[in-house]
């Protein structure tokens, strides 16, 4: 029977072949095997809500596979996306370890597999594992990293135009594929969540990136951009 | 923080614009805030400068870069006058070792320092 979306369901996380890669899920087999006994796997399709900026922690997520979208929004309810969480990120941890409310929400982009943990049993779990706290603490030192690096992009940049020259720079160092044409990207995100990333309106993106295509900076063709010249966006970037 | 750091921590005061520690350097130990404020500044290539978060009592300034062993990525300098106690990095790490029920002390920290963060990019997203 095939597996829905086409996934490549681990339903047990002792047998996951990937485990090595990941900071948090990179534990002993004991403390992994322990964990395989709280968790509950789900397959999710792309535009689920994991949960909602303000809600009660229920637990936190494991994304196994596929990426999310984790957003939070201004007063003027404005949307920011704060991050695109990769597989091995635990979501909502720091709500369910401080006991308070979902900072951000968090939303599937594409089909993914997440083990959810109810939030009791994950704190007893840590109480009684020091190795997965350490691994806890490690994953949200990255996040805080990561946090701080959109931090500097959003208050430092003088221009929008430099936010998303900065924005694909750092995709092209994350995920870029080096061509003899130029570094090849695969973006899944809408012109509105790149402008959710950046801070700024989907009209401004669509202008921004047609000004780079008119100087032959990059090329899109549909999900697929092409960065013809690194340098012209690395000139565009004071940051 | 926790007691268990009591010993090894050295508490003194600071004055108002006392630089804690600067932007790419090696984590010397972590900082305890205990009462006063600290700004993070961030510094652009072309030398342009802007504090971008206010550290508030409570905080621990450089737990991240010391649990990461990473390069500090901005400036904390102190806003007021300030009572900060200092882990040296060593001492702290080996406190860790000797009692890794720490770990969760210092995921709750991070925890706080994460959504702290998040705060903040809300505030300069709106911020035009």
């Amino acid at each position: 029977m095939p597996s829905p979306y086409n996934l490549d369901i681990h339903n047990t996380c002792t047998e996951c072949t990937v485990r090595a890669e990941r900071v948090f899920c990179n534990m002993t087999q004991a403390s992994v095997a322990a964990m395989d006994g709280i968790k509950f796997t789900g397959i999710y399709p792309k535009g689920s809500l994991l949960f909602v900026e303000g809600e009660q922690p229920r637990g936190v997520f494991i994304l196994c596979s596929g990426r999310a979208k984790l957003t939070t929004s201004s007063s003027e309810g404005k949307l920011l996306i704060v991050k695109i969480a990769e597989p091995g990120e635990v979501l909502g941890a720091s709500a369910a370890i401080l006991g308070k409310p979902y900072e951000v929400s968090a939303e599937t982009l594409e089909p993914s597999q997440l083990n959810f943990i109810k939030r009791e049993d994950f704190l007893r779990f840590l109480n009684v594992n020091a190795e997965a706290c350490m691994h806890t603490a490690q994953q949200l030192s990255e996040k805080y990293h990561s946090a701080q690096r959109e931090i500097r992009s959003l208050g430092l940049a003088q221009t929008t135009g430099e936010k998303l020259a900065k924005l694909i720079l750092d995709w092209c160092d994350h995920d870029g594929e080096s061509t003899p044409k130029g570094i090849r990207l695969k973006v899944l995100l809408t012109h509105e969540e790149i402008a959710q990333m950046i801070g700024t309106t989907r009209e401004t993106v669509t202008r921004l990136l047609s000004d780079l295509k008119r100087r032959k900076i990059l090329d899109v063709k549909g999900s697929t951009v092409m960065v013809l010249e690194k340098i012209g966006l690395e000139n565009m970037v004071s940051i | 923080m926790d007691n268990q750091f009591a010993e090894i921590e050295q508490v003194e005061r600071w004055e108002a614009g006392e630089v804690i520690f600067r932007e790419g350097e090696q984590p010397q130990g972590v900082f305890v805030l205990y009462s006063g404020t600290a700004d993070m500044v961030f510094s652009a290539r072309n030398g342009f400068k802007r504090s971008l978060r206010t550290a508030l009592p409570g905080e621990i300034l450089g737990l991240s870069d010391a649990v990461s062993n990473t390069p500090h990525d901005c400036t904390a300098t102190t806003h007021t006058n300030a009572k900060i106690g200092f882990v040296p990095l060593d001492a702290f790490r080996r406190q860790l070792e000797q009692t890794p029920e720490l770990w969760l002390t210092i995921a709750k920290f991070l925890s706080a320092d994460v959504d702290a963060c998040w705060a903040s990019m809300r505030t300069l997203a709106t911020a035009r």
